[in-house]
């Protein structure tokens, strides 16, 4: 079969391939149970996730999950206006270790913010959500821009 | 609210229209709040954040969910993929080098478990899609009157489909239903651009003869 005719059957299969992709549309509703199995496994997998090791200001050790601590972090970081938490690391200080964390942290900021400002709300933000929420002081937070992005809103006004 | 990001990924995960942009997130914040690119909730999903992972699932799960069904034609096989692909997505994220790359990757991982699929069966045709099947979603949408011809035709279509290679027909289908370039395709599958012409020619000539007589 040369190129034209297959091209011209092409065309006129136009019709059968549409009506064969409408009839492979998913309901939105009908993979609600398939959302739901994914997130399931995803959240079974998240108890096994890695702990970091912190310590009461009395010397008491004790293990808090790390994703749990870096969204307490990530949470106190979106909160600055114009800023997007991404990427946060935290490493146990202090003496005895674990009485204090390093936070090192990768944001994204609004176009227009000023950053050396904003990355003191940052720190702010981040070392009073640590010492209300898991009782450790941060020794030091490290933020580092990674990206810049519009907010569409915010240029419109 | 969340734009568009000025320093993009070098691949078609973050240019192309339609896997580009902000989506919905669900942690604390209200779902359709867009304030996280791609970027952003690759990197926090990495780092073990659900939320943000739920909200990539909602970006993505029907997008290759209807893929899959297109290729292979049954709705719980299709599923199937999509649960795999995403759950190992999920558990292998620290093995995506580039964030922005997450489209194009887990697109790629859902066609090679579609290739699978389509190989068992070819190895064992009694599993392949049933036709009773096509028909029952094509009677299900609002098109009860379609003649008995157009029903023929499409279910002819169908089988003709079945007949292609694993290879052939996942290509096609990303290429001619889901609306990929052939850069594009070739990115997804990890191939050449030259194999997925090749791939996307021998699939249309052997549609169209297939098709002989009925257009």
């Amino acid at each position: 079969m040369s190129d034209e005719s297959v091209n011209a059957t092409d065309a006129h299969l136009r019709g059968i391939i549409d009506e064969y992709m409408g009839a492979f549309e998913p309901d939105p509703a009908e993979s609600v149970g398939l959302r739901e199995r994914i997130l399931q496994i995803v959240r079974e997998d998240a108890v096994l996730a890695p702990a970091t090791k912190l310590t009461t200001e009395r010397g008491n050790p004790f293990r808090m999950a790390t994703a749990e601590v870096r969204g307490i972090i990530r949470e106190a970081v979106d909160s600055v206006p114009g800023i997007r938490a991404r990427s946060v690391n935290l490493t146990p200080a202090g003496e005895p270790e674990g009485s204090a964390v390093e936070v090192s942290l990768t944001v994204t900021m609004s176009a227009g913010t000023a950053f050396v400002s904003a990355a003191e709300d940052v720190r702010r933000s981040v070392a009073g959500a640590l010492i209300a929420q898991v009782g450790i002081p941060a020794m030091r937070v490290d933020v580092t821009v990674e990206d810049v992005f519009v907010d569409e809103e915010a240029a419109d006004d | 609210m969340f734009a568009e990001i000025f320093r993009r990924g070098g691949i078609f995960a973050e240019e192309a229209g339609r896997f580009r942009g902000t989506v919905a997130y669900d942690g604390d914040m209200t779902r359709g709040d867009d304030r996280f690119d791609i970027v952003t909730l690759v990197v926090r999903a990495r780092e073990g954040d659900i939320a943000s992972f739920e909200a990539l699932v909602d970006e993505y799960e029907r997008k290759l969910l209807r893929f899959a069904w297109r290729a292979l034609g049954d709705r719980q096989d299709a599923e199937d993929v999509v649960q795999d692909t995403l759950v190992k997505a999920w558990r292998s994220l620290d093995a995506l080098a580039e964030p922005a790359a997450f489209g194009t990757w887990i697109y790629r991982m859902a066609s090679n478990r579609c290739t699978d699929v389509l190989r068992r069966r070819t190895s064992r045709p009694s599993e392949a899609s049933d036709p009773e099947d096509l028909g029952h979603h094509v009677d299900g949408a609002a098109s009860v009157e379609r003649s008995v011809e157009a029903r023929t035709a499409l279910e002819h279509f169908s089988e003709i489909l079945q007949t292609l290679s694993s290879e052939q027909r996942v290509t096609w289908v990303l290429h001619q239903m889901e609306g990929l370039s052939y850069a594009e395709v070739a990115e997804t599958l990890g191939i050449s651009e030259g194999s997925v012409r090749g791939r996307i020619h021998r699939a249309r000539t052997a549609i169209a003869e297939g098709m002989e007589g009925w257009v």
